[in-house]
This record gives C-alpha cells, sequence and structure tokens, in this order.
C-alpha cells in the first residue's frame, strides 16, 4: 500500500508546513529585516512605550486596527485616518498591532486627528459622554478620585475631583505618539 | 460493500474492551476538564457579546473590560476546550485505528494536568491584564511553553501507540492524526519565539493564528469525521482514492493561507497575493472531502433521526464546507475590500471552530464516551435538546454576524457616513448573536449536565451495554 | 459627526504614488526566488506522483475504506449510540 515507506509520509508532511514557513515568514523576514524605520519615525518615549503596554493590557487591538489601507481599497484617507501605512512605520513596533476588527476607527494616526489630552481623557473615562453612540468600555480604573487636586493633577474638566492616574497619562502620550502623517521618503517592498 | 474486511480475528471482540479500558482514565480527564473550559469560555464569550449591548454593565471591573473577556474567551475555548476534547478524541481515535492500547499512559496524565495549568494559568494572566495583544498568542511565554510541553508528550504518546500498531493499512483518520501532532509543535514553537517584530510580527501572527486551524483544529475535525460519518452509517467512505488527494492538497495549500488577515495592510504585495492564491485552492481539498463526507451520506438520512454522533458530526461535515467555501471567497480582495475588519470576520470564525469543529467533538464525545465510561447516554431527550440549542443557536450566530459584518463593510466604505452610524448600524445584528449566544450557552449546559451523570454513573441505564449496541 | 474634523492632518497623495510606480518597475528578488522555489516543489510533487502511480502504490485504494470494519462490527450495520424507538414514532 501507499506507506511502505514511511519516513516518506512524515518527510512529506514536514516538507509541507516547512515550505509555507518559508514562504510567508523566512523569505518576508529577509526581505524586510533590511527595511529601515521612515525617516519622519522616531522610537517610542519611555512614557509611550508604557501607554503601549496600558494599551496591550486593556485590549484596544480587538477594537482598533493601526493599519490604513491603500486608496481605492477601502476608504480609509477619506475618513481622515492617513496615507496608506508601509513596513518602515512599524519599525519599533514590538510586538505589532496592526489589529483585524474596526469595532472602533483606526487609530494609527489619531495622535494627528484628534490631539486634544482633554477629549481624550474625557473619552477614556466615559467615551458616551463624548460620542453617544459609542460602544466602545468605560475605563474609570484609569482614573482615581481626589477630594483636594493639587497643581500636578489632571483633572477631568476644571474643578472635578476625578484626575487622570499616571496609567491615564501615558496611554495619551501613546496615543498622541500614534502619527504617521510624514510622507513617505523610502521606497519599500 | 463486498470486499472482505482486512482484519479479520476472533479476538477483536474483547481487544476493543481492552482498548478502551487502556483509553479510559486519559481520555475522560481530557474530555472532563475540556468541558470545564468550554463552560469557562462560554461565560467568557457570551459576557463579550452583551458588551457590545450593554457596554456600561458591569463598566468598573478591570477584569471583565472588553479587551480582556474577547481574548480569554478565544483561548479558553481554543486551548481548553477545543484542544483538550480534541485530543482526549484522537487518543481514542488512534487506540482504534491502530488496534493497539494506548502508550505511554503516566505521560499522558502530565501532559492533562500541565496542558490544564497552562490554560489556567494563561487565562488568568489575561484577565488579570498580562495579555500579549497577539490575537492566538496572548498568553504569557511560561503560560505557552507549559502547554507546548504537554503538548510534546501527548503527541509522544499518540507516535508511540502508532508505532506499536497491529494494523498493515493506516486509515486516513490517522494521516490526518500523526501528521498534525507532527505539525502542531513546529508551528507553536515557531510562533512564540519572542524574536519577531513590525510587520514580519504580524505576518508571524496570522500564519500563526490561520495555522492553528490548519495543522491541529481541521485535522481534528476531518479525522473524526472520516471515522465517525462511514462508522456510524456501516458504509466505507465513497471514494478513498479522493481522501488521498484532499490530504495532500490540504497539506499543501492549506498552512499558506494566513496572510489574507493582512490584505491591504501594510505587508509586501506578493505575500498577500500568495496567501489569497493558496486560499482560492483550498477549493480543491475541501472538495474532495465535502465529496467523501456528504456522498457517504446521500441515502442514509434516516440515520441522522436515531444516532446523535451522526447528527452533529454530519452538521459539522456540511458546515466544514461552508466554512472553507465561505473562507476561499472571503480572501479575495473583492470581498476584503468590505468585509475585512468586519464583524464578519468573526461570523466565519464561528463557522469555522464551533460549527464544524466543535459540533463534531460533541459528536465523537457522544460515540466515545459509553466506551470508555462504560455507562450509556441518560435523557435522550435531552442529547436532542443540546443538539438544537447548539445547531440553531451557531446558525443565527453565523447568519446575523455575517450580515451585519457586510452592512458594517459597506457602511464603514462609505466615507461620508459617520462612524457613529455604523455602530448602529450593526447594533440590531450584534443583539441577534447575543441571543444566540444564550442558546448556545443552554446548549452547553444541558452536554455539560449529561456528561456529568456519565461520570457519576447517574442517569437511567439503559438495556444494552455500549459495546453490544451495534447491532441496533 | 463623532468628531469635529480637525484639520492640522493634511495628506497629499503625489509623493506616494510616485513610490507607487517605482516599487512596480523593481521586481523584488525575493520573488524571483519563490517563483525557482514553487517551481522546484512541483516538479518534486509531480515525480512523486509519476512514480506513485508507476509502482502501483494507488492501485486497489478504494479497498482501504474497509479496514475499519470487521467482524464484530461489519460493514452494513450501523455503529454507536442511538436513541431509543419511541412508540410513537421517532421524531427528532
Ligand atoms: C468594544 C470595542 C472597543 C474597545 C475595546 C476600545 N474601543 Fe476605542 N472606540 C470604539 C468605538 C466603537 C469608537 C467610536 C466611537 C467613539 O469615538 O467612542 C472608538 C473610538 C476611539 C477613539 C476615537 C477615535 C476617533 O477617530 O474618533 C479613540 C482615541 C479610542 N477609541 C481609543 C481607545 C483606546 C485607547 C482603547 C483601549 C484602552 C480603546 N479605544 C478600546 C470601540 C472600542
Amino acid at each position: 500500500m501507499l506507506f511502505i515507506r514511511l519516513w516518506m509520509f512524515f518527510a512529506g508532511v514536514l516538507a509541507t508546513l516547512f515550505l509555507g514557513w518559508a514562504a510567508l515568514i523566512g523569505v518576508p523576514g529577509v526581505q524586510l529585516a533590511s527595511v529601515p524605520a521612515q525617516p519622519g519615525l522616531r522610537p517610542y518615549t519611555y512614557e509611550e512605550m508604557h501607554g503601549r503596554e496600558i494599551y496591550m493590557r486593556e485590549g484596544c487591538v480587538y477594537c482598533h486596527t493601526q493599519q490604513t489601507r491603500p486608496q481605492g481599497f477601502g476608504t480609509d484617507q477619506k475618513r481622515m485616518w492617513g496615507r496608506p501605512s508601509v513596513p518602515g512605520d512599524y519599525v519599533y513596533d514590538r510586538p505589532h498591532l496592526l489589529g483585524t476588527s474596526r469595532t472602533g476607527p483606526d487609530l494609527l494616526n489619531i495622535g494627528a486627528r484628534q490631539p486634544s489630552r482633554d477629549w481624550h481623557l474625557a473619552h477614556l473615562y466615559n467615551p458616551r459622554a463624548v460620542v453617544p453612540e459609542s460602544i466602545m468600555p468605560r475605563f474609570p480604573w484609569l482614573f482615581e478620585e481626589k477630594t483636594g487636586t493639587g497643581p500636578q493633577d489632571v483633572p477631568l474638566a476644571p474643578g472635578s475631583h476625578i484626575v487622570a492616574t499616571r496609567e491615564a497619562l501615558d496611554l495619551y502620550a501613546y496615543l498622541l505618539a500614534l502619527n504617521r502623517t510624514y510622507p513617505v521618503r523610502r521606497a519599500e517592498p | 460493500m463486498k470486499a472482505p474486511p482486512l482484519e479479520q480475528s476472533p479476538e477483536l471482540v474483547s481487544l476493543r474492551r481492552v482498548l478502551d479500558e487502556s483509553a479510559a482514565v486519559p481520555v475522560l480527564l481530557f474530555f472532563a476538564t475540556g468541558v470545564l473550559w468550554l463552560l469557562a469560555g462560554t461565560v467568557f464569550g457570551l459576557l463579550t457579546s452583551l458588551k457590545f449591548d450593554m457596554p456600561d454593565w458591569l463598566a468598573a471591573i478591570p477584569a471583565l473590560t472588553f479587551g480582556r473577556l474577547r481574548p480569554a474567551h478565544l483561548n479558553a475555548v481554543n486551548y481548553g476546550w477545543a484542544s483538550l476534547a480534541g485530543a482526549g478524541c484522537l487518543l481514542w481515535l488512534t487506540s482504534r485505528l491502530c488496534m493497539t492500547p494506548v502508550r505511554l499512559r503516566g505521560g499522558l496524565i502530565a501532559s492533562v494536568i500541565l496542558w490544564n495549568l497552562g490554560v489556567l494559568y494563561g487565562t488568568g494572566a489575561v484577565l488579570l491584564g498580562y495579555g500579549g495583544s497577539v490575537e492566538w498568542l496572548e498568553y504569557p511565554l511560561p503560560a505557552a511553553a507549559m502547554i507546548g510541553a504537554a503538548f510534546l508528550l501527548f503527541a509522544a504518546s499518540i507516535l508511540q501507540t502508532f508505532r506499536m500498531r497491529s494494523v498493515q493499512h493506516l486509515y486516513v483518520s490517522l494521516w490526518y492524526t500523526v501528521a498534525c501532532v507532527v505539525w502542531f509543535p513546529f508551528l507553536y514553537v515557531a510562533a512564540n519565539l519572542p524574536i519577531y517584530s513590525g510587520v514580519v510580527h504580524g505576518a508571524v501572527n496570522w500564519w500563526y493564528g490561520h495555522n492553528a486551524l490548519a495543522v491541529w483544529f481541521t485535522p481534528i475535525g476531518l479525522a473524526l469525521a472520516y471515522y465517525f460519518i462511514p462508522k456510524v452509517i456501516g458504509r466505507p467512505i465513497y471514494s478513498y482514492y479522493l481522501s488521498l488527494l484532499g490530504f495532500w492538497s490540504f497539506a499543501l495549500f492549506y498552512n499558506w493561507n494566513g496572510i489574507h488577515h493582512l490584505v491591504g495592510g501594510p505587508v509586501p504585495n506578493w505575500l498577500q497575493t500568495i496567501s489569497i492564491i493558496a486560499s482560492v485552492l483550498m477549493v480543491i481539498p475541501v472538495m474532495a472531502v465535502a465529496v467523501n463526507h456528504h456522498l457517504t451520506t446521500v441515502g442514509h438520512f434516516r440515520h441522522l433521526r436515531s444516532s446523535p454522533t451522526l447528527r452533529f458530526t454530519v452538521f459539522g461535515a456540511m458546515c466544514y464546507t461552508a466554512v472553507s467555501f465561505q473562507g476561499s471567497l472571503e480572501s479575495l480582495r473583492g470581498m476584503q475590500e468590505v468585509v475585512h475588519f468586519t464583524h464578519y470576520t468573526v461570523g466565519h470564525a464561528h463557522l469555522g471552530v464551533y460549527a464544524f469543529l466543535t459540533m463534531i467533538l460533541f459528536g465523537a464525545m457522544y460515540y466515545i464516551t459509553p466506551r470508555v465510561a462504560r455507562w450509556n447516554w441518560p435523557h435522550p431527550g435531552l442529547i436532542k435538546l443540546h443538539f438544537w440549542l447548539t445547531a440553531g443557536g451557531i446558525s443565527i450566530y453565523v447568519i446575523a454576524m455575517c450580515t451585519g459584518g457586510i452592512l458594517q463593510g459597506y457602511a464603514m466604505n462609505e466615507s461620508v457616513r459617520p462612524f457613529a452610524q455604523v455602530i448602529d448600524l450593526t447594533r440590531p445584528w450584534l443583539i441577534a448573536r447575543s441571543a444566540s449566544g444564550i442558546l448556545i450557552t443552554g446548549g452547553h449546559l444541558v452536554f455539560a449536565y449529561l456528561f456529568a451523570q456519565m461520570l457519576i454513573h447517574a442517569g437511567p441505564r439503559r438495556e444494552t451495554a455500549p459495546w453490544e449496541e451495534a447491532a441496533a | 459627526m463623532i468628531l469635529p474634523p480637525r484639520s492640522r492632518y493634511h495628506f497629499s497623495y503625489g509623493h506616494f504614488d510616485t513610490e507607487l510606480r517605482y516599487r512596480r518597475m523593481n521586481v523584488p528578488p525575493a520573488t524571483l526566488l519563490l517563483v525557482v522555489l514553487s517551481i522546484c516543489g512541483a516538479a518534486l510533487a509531480l515525480a512523486a506522483f509519476v512514480w506513485a502511480v508507476r509502482t502501483g502504490q494507488l492501485d486497489q485504494t478504494n479497498a482501504g475504506g474497509l479496514v475499519i470494519f470487521d467482524d464484530e462490527e461489519p460493514a452494513g450495520t450501523p455503529s454507536g449510540p442511538i436513541f431509543p424507538k419511541r412508540k410513537e414514532g421517532a421524531g427528532l
């Protein structure tokens, strides 16, 4: 019968998966390993990295993408979500947060589209206070209630007792850093 | 069919009992813990869905925020329920098809324990905020390492049982089984290496995410369907020759599909195109499998009424055909432009992992459990209830999510529509999804109740012993 | 509207389109490597298939479907748990 030579079966089985790995990971890995960062891109600061961790911790990636599609493929640009992203825009992203779901808008350029700190803090505290239709979760644990606010505290609104924690401020710093509006300077694969 | 059976020996009758006994403890452990994860995962899933409808409900508890519940659901049902139950089924099946007792049973017990600890640790970590935000690979590395080690122990047992086989011919289900225990460790290790960043990480992510289906979950489902459909009907599969073609084209094409999750994204165009081509080529293995499964069943539909196993398995096999064609279509650029990033993808995923795989696992467990637990299923009425709740629930689920997803996709591509309108548009479909989730949860509670009754040998005992039921 | 459009954000396509044209002319070596690889793979698969047919590996394959049946659970008889027959006729 067919598998008189059993090793052939195993060799074939392993070869199929290895071929797929070589083609889908190995080759692009080599091809993209040499892609330099776009000149307009800078590494994340400490605060932004911390904010990025909050972004990962709260699972923002399950509702928001960070990839914009080319013209003629969807209407990302007409929605002001930004020019098509290229590999050089992601060199400092580890892990990647490309995302697969747009329950909420793309955030690759949210820092350029919406730089207001007050807006972001109010939105994170209760999205429905800002956008009534929103189904985004609230993140009240990124804020704390204080009886008296000091000068370095960032209250939600003037006079409010609800102030942003370090986590909320760093998350805002990260959102502000999400800004790939610089022009693409280098040809990329 | 007139051809003489290939294995003819009087000892077989008692041999089957020996085999079942050898498999009993590990298989029941895999099943029982799998059912527990099914319940946990279902609760996470239902909560996730309700969060869309009532975003302010339980909104102050960090562990129950949407962004943590969703990965907890995905991981608990995949690494917990589907993997554990699937592993149990494969153990029993391998012993049956090799006609030899399950080997390395001590290792299997260790495997179950390690596996469950890994899933518990990983899911807990995700809920507490230590998830990695890389879909399908959220677990912290130690949890992934535990699951990987547990899988190696399981694979060792399968391969050792396979090596000690007392049969000449390797049935098609065995090819899928042996192949997947060789494939999955390679895949899991390669994807978990902490060396990737940027868009390459994205490619690795989806190479893995899709391949978890291609080299682990789908082979389980196909191995079981290839065995149980002919076995329950009592008639060999329609064309064994085709199953061969199906296996090798499956092995060649399926694991190239993953990058279709990034169509339109920042990965090189040639890479996306390759994955789209491979996705379309999947039509070949799918046709081979579909012809075999469906033409074996044709003309024997009356068995669907009498056999719970067949009912679940045939439902699953039909959904395999459906989900595969849907997947090939969905990968095309024109379709991706609309449905990428929408709830359509979620509907598709559930058609695959639930309507196909989980339904076949239910069917297989209805067949295997009486043999290894030496007790018959009580309450046939509840089994039917289980079927109708889950089959009805998942049908509503898939229809709601796919319709809602297409509408969402078209609305999102109409740039003049404010985003808030897109949200409003999907709302009724998300409510329908939650309703279907309640049905499915009900079905799972019924199943868990039945399964517990089997374990403690409760409920009315039926006259015949399970192994004497053949001539019904 | 979810947001008042904040027009700090400007973007022009012109630059990117030039890049696109440039990219199209440039066949990445990875693609060439892949084409060569896949041709080799296809040749191997073809050779394996020819070998299988020549040496009779595929003869009698259909008998393989019968190995799951034997004396105890013969072909032609359904197996597995069944719903007990109800007097009023089996319902769903
Ligand atoms: C359940 C899905 C969901 C999750 C999880 C989620 N969001 Fe949102 N997000 C939305 C939706 C829907 C909108 C659009 C409505 C709105 O503006 O609130 C949105 C809008 C936004 C916006 C405004 C974008 C714009 O263009 O107006 C920002 C910024 C944002 N989310 C940030 C976050 C951050 C940061 C997190 C994680 C801490 C997060 N989101 C988690 C669903 C989600």
